[in-house]
């Protein structure tokens, strides 16, 4: 901006009691001693020596006298909102009705000038990975001319939030979505504010925040796949694992077994030993899920009791298993009377265990369980997935003992009297395990051209499978009609949880509900509601007003230790009314404000005056400058030597 | 041991019964421990599992069927292929079953199978559009078909230029490529170095990829009849010019078939390529 500036020379201390002092003593000595020097040195060199003198003391008494520039730059002030505006209610609200708009607007004195920036909206992605970015879009409104600024997205905590991203971008006039990108660093529901920062033209901070949730999955899930021998249902479910995006898959398939014919040294197979101990004992926690495909989990292969303990505390504390069914797999009886056989969802022995395995074709069919399962339904607002007519027939099923009281059974192959249990779950710790006994699922994925729903079935129900066996936020028991949009501040707000656990829906649950504040200003607040779950295993709740923030939901139970689900219901500020839409359209539309009572009798009065306009006064200080001393000490010198050299010292 | 005759290849070998693998259960020792047995022995356990009872192992179990092609009269390798999945079943934990038949290309069964070998000793013909629309679907949903030249050499390059245009018509964009020597396919089960056959025309073995796999294989080195045994237990056809040494490589390459269309790229797996090349000094060809 140019600057006009008047500037002026001036002393600060022209009465300086030393200054004066000195004034007189250089009079006296000039009076005393001009003369001398004029006789003694004659007129020349004592007019030289004289102006030497009378420079020393000029020179002195100027910086004694403090001379200062003083100069004038225009600037302005900003004044507080008390002294410009004032809310007035003109018109009583009880009178409103009777009163009719007049049909005249007039022209305020002075047009304001709107200074403001404002989030309008923020657009997350459904669903976000852990650790990889994710973008979420926040539209701003510019009210000012072009200015620059940042964009902060905090993660919101109880202790307060937490800063994950922050841009700096320029605004221009109007509307506009500026991308972040925001990397979770936990998983889970979350809750997240966006905020804006230093921009200039920004006078309104209430509408400088915007809380959003964000529902964050692992982005890798790394599943360890162990089969008991090559097959057709390995390879495709090798096949769909390897393109599934996000798995991280390590494999291991035992090639031969120890009675095999061998007409063959070691080094001319690229076999590799089982790595038992190094799998079951030291990397197994690092895997989300174990798919054990066909594979021999007993005592009598390399595994010891100790791989198999292993195991166990690995799905009791909260790793997935997957056990897919085969002849090797569950048609032995050395899995029984193993530390394996409790986490089952169903004794391994049927009552005739001279048919273990029985490969007559029998016909899949969901259970009324399964159809609400989340493998089957993952999704309220989606429809379950369909189990088409022409689905190949399951052809190897695992005959297996009783089911456990705390399993459930999914899916069934064959009718009446010979329905087999094919597909069951249960939960064992934090862990869950879900048992597939069959190993003829393959036939869905390859299936007669005609019927390429299978495939699609195939895919949906181990995608869903993986998802549920590792705790994917996604597939949680209780299902929560989650608010997209934030709801408004100071309303009350309804939510529908459901159930859709693998057992009937707990006869006491409740949801935790913690507010937590968009800014970080107020402490969070710990709301518990009961929930009473219907005979639709549904619920409804409400939520208490609250201000600008989020609501994080969980879900807990007593009688159930992994009851599971939870959603985050962002609180946003209120949306103007109507009303105050339409004085705004109108005011920019005549670029002039209409009188604010006539549409709304409480407003706020303003001057219309934010700055005012000062010439501020800058001293600058001068008799401290070094050539005033070097020209003192010059004078003063230059007597000194001519003298010296003259003969007058 | 008597000369290739294709003529008797159309009676099924009787007296044939299913095969299963070995019991479970059983196994105690390392996997990776392997034992070397004389060739007598080979022939006692040969005749010890083909006896056996069947397994119950139909879910998921190797079963090998030789496709047939619509106004196509190509020989019939049933026994052949029998012979083969007994190899395979008593050499590796593969539970195979030697009931193979023949699968004609129009009908549903088509997907209960998804190894189908196509044996010629003549050039292949041309199908019609729908036949190839059937077949191609097939290849496409994770079928994979073996191709086994059973001719002579005077005829190579004429079966070769058919075997083209048909893989032109199956997968329309992909062309047959020979298989190169550190592919994954040549150390899914055994390593080798070569394609072996009851003949060695071509050292090569030629495919043609959908979906980042070989789903078409092609021998030319009649390699179904280099596993064929006649019911007492004795190979059926001569193996030139190798001899006994031929016939195991042979063998080998179908276990490596097999095991590469039930396992994919199984043996590509980091951990499997870091052990063997941190054990044997191993090195895929073209590595330092």
């Amino acid at each position: 901006m140019e600057q006009e500036v008047t500037r002026l020379i001036f002393l600060r201390n022209p009465a300086s009691v030393v200054a004066i002092a000195l004034f007189l003593m250089a009079a006296v000595s000039l009076a005393l001693f001009g003369r001398t020097y004029l006789r003694a040195a004659g007129w020349r060199r004592g007019a030289v020596l004289l102006c030497l003198r009378s420079i020393s003391l000029v020179v002195l008494l100027a910086m004694l006298m403090e001379p200062s520039l003083l100069a004038f730059e225009p600037t302005t002030v900003q004044l507080p909102a008390s002294y410009t505006e004032k809310e007035v209610r003109v018109v009583p609200a009880s009178r409103l009705d009777g009163l009719l708009p007049p049909l005249a607007a007039l022209p305020a004195p002075v047009p304001p000038e709107v200074r403001d920036a404002a989030i309008e909206s923020v657009s997350a992605p459904p669903v976000a990975f852990l650790k990889s970015g994710c973008t979420v879009t926040v539209t701003v409104s510019n009210r000012w001319k072009e200015q620059e600024g940042e964009i902060a997205v905090h993660r919101l905590t109880r202790d307060g939030p937490v800063e994950v991203a922050r841009v700096r971008t320029v605004l221009a006039p109007g509307t506009q979505p500026v991308a972040v990108e925001v990397v979770p660093d936990l998983a889970g529901r979350l809750a997240f504010a966006a905020s804006l920062h230093g921009f200039s033209g920004n006078t309104d901070p209430a509408n400088d925040t915007m809380p959003f949730g964000l529902t964050v999955a692992r982005d890798v899930v790394r599943v360890l796949h162990i089969a008991g021998a090559p097959s057709w249902d390995v390879r495709f479910l090798r096949q769909f694992l390897t393109t599934l995006p996000g798995i991280e898959l390590v494999s291991f398939y035992l090639l031969v077994e120890a009675q095999d014919f061998a007409p063959h040294g070691a080094d001319e197979l690229s076999l590799i030993p089982f790595p038992t101990d190094e799998l079951f004992l030291q990397e197994i926690g690092n895997f989300d899920l174990v798919i054990a495909q066909n594979f021999p989990l007993g005592t009598y292969f390399q595994l010891r009791e100790e791989h198999l303990r292993k195991l166990v505390s690995y799905v009791e504390e909260g790793g997935g298993l997957l056990f897919l069914g085969g002849d090797r797999a569950l048609a032995s009886s050395e899995i029984q009377d193993t530390a394996v056989e409790p986490i089952l969802p169903m004794d391994p022995m049927p009552e005739d265990p001279t048919r273990l395995y029985d490969d007559t074709p029998r016909r899949f069919a969901l259970t009324e369980l399964g159809a609400v399962h989340p493998i089957f339904s993952p999704s309220i607002e989606e429809a379950s997935l369909d189990v088409p007519a022409g689905l190949p027939l399951l052809s190897g099923i695992n005959r297996t003992g009783a089911v456990r009281p705390s399993a459930q059974v999914l899916a069934t192959a064959g009718e009446g009297p010979d329905e087999l249990p094919v597909l069951l779950c249960t939960s064992y710790g934090k862990g869950r395990v879900l048992v597939a006994a069959t190993d003829s699922l393959w036939r869905w994925a390859f299936p007669p051209s005609a019927a390429d729903d299978s495939r699609t079935l195939y895919r949906r129900v181990f995608q869903n499978a993986v998802a549920w066996l590792t705790r994917d936020p996604r597939m949680e028991e209780v299902y929560l009609s989650e608010r997209h949009v934030p709801v408004e501040e100071g309303s009350e707000t309804e939510i529908t949880a459901c159930w859709r656990g693998t057992a009937d829906a707990p006869a006491k649950a409740t949801m935790n509900a913690d507010w937590l504040d968009a800014g970080g200003r107020s402490p969070a607040l710990h709301v518990e509601v009961p929930l009473a779950f219907a005979a639709d295993r549904c619920a409804s709740f409400t939520l208490p007003p609250a201000r600008p923030g989020a609501w994080v939901l969980a879900a807990s139970s007593p009688d159930r230790a992994d009851t599971s689900g939870g959603a985050i219901v962002a609180v946003g500020r209120k949306a103007p009314t109507a009303r105050q839409r339409l004085v705004e359209r109108a005011s920019g539309l005549l670029s002039m404000r209409f009188l604010p009572w006539v549409l709304d009798p409480k407003f706020t009065a303003s001057l219309g005056i934010r700055e005012l306009p000062i010439q501020k006064p800058v001293i600058t200080p001068l008799w401290g400058h070094p050539a005033f001393f070097i020209l003192l000490i010059a004078a003063v010198a230059a007597e000194w030597i001519l003298r010296r050299r003259w003969g007058y010292l | 041991m008597r000369a290739h005759d294709p003529a008797q290849d159309a009676v099924r070998a009787p007296g044939l019964v299913p095969v299963r693998s070995a019991a479970p259960g059983l196994a105690s020792r390392l996997m990776g421990r392997v034992r070397k047995l004389p060739a007598v022995a080979v022939l006692a356990a040969a005749a010890a599992v083909v006896a056996a009872p069947a397994s119950g192992a139909g879910g998921s179990a190797l079963r090998l069927a030789q496709i047939q092609l619509p106004g196509f009269t190509e020989p019939q390798r049933l026994r052949s292929l029998d012979s083969a999945a007994m190899e395979v079943a008593q050499r590796t934990s593969i539970s195979a079953q030697a009931e193979s038949r023949l699968v004609p290309l129009t009908t549903e069964d088509l997907y209960a199978l998804p190894l189908l070998f196509l044996p010629s000793d003549r050039l292949l013909p041309q199908l019609a559009s729908s036949d190839a629309a059937v077949l191609s679907a097939w290849l496409r949903t994770g079928g994979t078909l073996v191709i086994d030249w059973q001719g002579g050499g005077a005829e190579l390059d004429a079966f070769r230029t058919s075997v083209e245009e048909l893989v032109a018509d199956l997968v329309p964009g992909a062309a047959l490529e020979r298989v190169p020597a550190g592919h994954v396919l040549f150390r899914s089960f055994y390593r080798l170095t070569y394609a072996s056959g009851r003949i060695r025309l071509v050292d090569d073995l030629y495919a043609a990829v959908v979906d980042d796999r070989y789903a078409v294989l092609v021998s030319f080195n009649d390699l179904l009849s280099a596993v064929e045994r006649n019911p007492g237990g004795d190979y059926r056809f001569d193996v030139v010019p190798g001899g006994q040494a031929q016939r195991e490589d042979a063998v080998r390459l179908l276990v490596n078939i097999v095991s590469y269309a039930m396992c994919l790229d199984y043996k590509n797996d980091k951990v499997h390529l870091d052990y063997l090349k941190s054990r044997r000094n191993w090195r895929l060809p073209g590595e330092e």
